[in-house]
């Protein structure tokens, strides 16, 4: 069965024009890179900068062209789909839409009866506890609350593949605690599939079911870990501190 | 309020100090009696029938620039190919002034309104088409990208999206394209007029009735200034969320 994979990347290369460099001359970011992710596993792809995670979930998303495949359920990627849903790091709201008009995009992409769409986006409105501020601009809101926002609205669109590039990076350290453990609820109650592209060890760990490190210069996968630790998880767990312990040597030692 | 009116105050007592004192009378009239003959002007229908005529035209020639300027705004702006092609040209016709056109919208269009209105046209095209251009071309990838992530195609990227996020350009060019608008009309309504704020101003100089075209020339300032803070409370309330 082709279908044994949620996702399939086989030899996946990407190269970006050399900066600096003469007209015609590229770096690869990433090189070969093989990876397969079963269907509702929580994947968390670790790693310093330039070492390609975001050139990766771009691929997946359907944003890059790159040399290789990868076949979403047993299909080659070719394009953005709403099955492979986006949280940005910059959010991607639409500012000229309220928070009710930007949850109900992607229902009305699918021309879904207004009574319908209106209920869909209630419901993750509310999921995300911003029940009071349904006709606010997102400009009105803050860091956390926005993207609490993207987070009803990809999920409102019901997508089979959630990707997230780096979604919280932007925010102070108490929203970022409350947001992941916020994610995790809403993860616990559907198990979508998730790629979660982040370059905190801590964050991966109280995440994933699996953590995936790449390292630059070109990238390449330098560790595949599984998180045994049942959810949800105590950040002081002896057992997380080992695991990020871990990636924090195979990190480390790549550099040198 | 107070603030936004010293500059006001400040120069109509200006000009009434040199009314009084120097200037000769008859080049420059007080305020005073510019305010008196204005009053007079309104009273006897004679200023409010050259304001009808006046803002007929402006609108038209408005409206058909900004019919012009948001089609082809849109498409230069999404098109690289087109824009490439067009901007050159652009860049080439914008500098050339609505007054050196009144030669050539005579012999294309005649004495009457049509050339008076080529004439706005003309002046508030450029702004308005540059704004949309810019708008457009300004949009957020990102906001590209979330669209397609969320099932929009092509055309509901465009309404969406890309339409959208050029409103404040838009607007804002709307807003230079009246200014324009507005600037070039005493230039159109030179073209054999027999009516019109351009016109009045023409006829007092001719027939040496200073005081008038000092009320021709404010009446045009402040229906500039009440025209921009309609088109400025407009642009708020269009763009609620910025």
């Amino acid at each position: 069965m082709r279908n044994e994979f949620f996702l399939e990347v086989s030899c996946l290369t990407v190269a970006f024009p050399k900066v600096d460099g003469k007209p015609g001359e590229m770096t690869k970011v990433l090189n070969g890179l093989n990876l397969t992710i079963p269907e509702n596993q929580f994947v968390c792809v670790l790693g310093p900068s330039g070492c390609g995670k975001t050139t990766l979930l771009n691929c997946v998303a359907g944003f890059q062209k790159f040399d290789g495949d990868i076949l979403f359920k047993g299909s080659p990627i070719c394009g953005p789909a709403p099955e492979r849903g986006v949280m940005f790091q910059e959010y991607g709201l639409f500012p000229w839409f309220n928070i009710q008009q930007n949850v109900e995009f992607g229902p009305r992409m699918k021309h879904m009866p207004r009574d319908k769409r209106r209920e869909i986006a209630d419901t993750y409105i509310d999921m995300v506890g911003l029940s009071a501020y349904r006709k606010q601009y997102p400009n009105h809101l803050s860091g956390g609350m926005k993207q609490r926002v993207s987070l009803a609205r990809v999920l409102a669109n019901e997508p089979e593949f959630l990707l997230m590039d780096e979604p919280f990076a932007a925010l102070d350290e108490q929203t970022r605690q409350k947001l992941q453990t916020e994610l995790l609820n809403v993860w616990e109650k559907n198990k979508i599939t998730c790629m979660f592209i982040t370059h905190s060890i801590s964050e991966a760990v109280f995440l994933a079911d699996r953590v995936i490190v790449l390292m630059p210069n070109p990238g390449r996968v330098a560790l595949d870990m599984l998180i045994d630790v049942p959810r949800m998880r105590d950040r002081n767990d002896p057992a997380l501190l080992q695991y990020q312990e871990q990636i924090s040597e195979v990190l480390f030692s790549g550099r040198k | 309020m107070l603030i936004g009116s010293i500059g006001i105050v400040g120069l109509l007592l200006i000009w009434q100090l040199c009314s009084m004192n120097g200037g000769s009378s008859n080049l420059l009239p007080s305020p005073i009696t510019v305010f008196e003959r204005g009053i007079e002007l309104f009273a006897n229908g004679t200023m409010g029938k050259h304001i009808g005529v006046s803002m007929l035209r402006v609108v038209k020639g408005f409206a058909v620039a900004f019919a012009l300027a948001l089609p082809c705004g849109l498409i230069i702006g999404t098109n690289k190919t087109v824009n490439r092609a067009l901007s050159p040209l652009i860049e080439l016709l914008r500098p050339i002034p609505p007054t050196a056109m009144i030669s050539l919208s005579i012999l294309w269009f005649g004495i009457g309104e049509p050339s008076k209105v080529f004439i706005i046209a003309w002046a508030s095209f450029f702004p308005m088409v540059l704004n949309i251009i810019g708008g457009v071309q300004q949009v957020d990838r990102i906001h590209i990208l979330a669209a397609k992530t969320l099932g929009a195609g092509y055309f509901s990227i465009f309404t969406n999206v890309i339409l959208r996020s050029a409103v404040p350009n838009i607007v804002i060019g709307m807003r230079n394209g009246f200014s324009m608008a507005f600037i070039s009309l005493v230039a159109a309504e030179l073209i054999a007029s027999t009516s019109g704020i351009g016109y009045f101003i023409q006829d007092a100089r001719y027939l040496y009735k200073i005081v008038d075209v000092f009320v021709g020339i404010i009446v045009i300032g402040l229906i500039g200034f009440l025209i921009n803070m309609i088109l400025l409370k407009a642009e708020k309330a269009l763009i609620r969320w910025k």
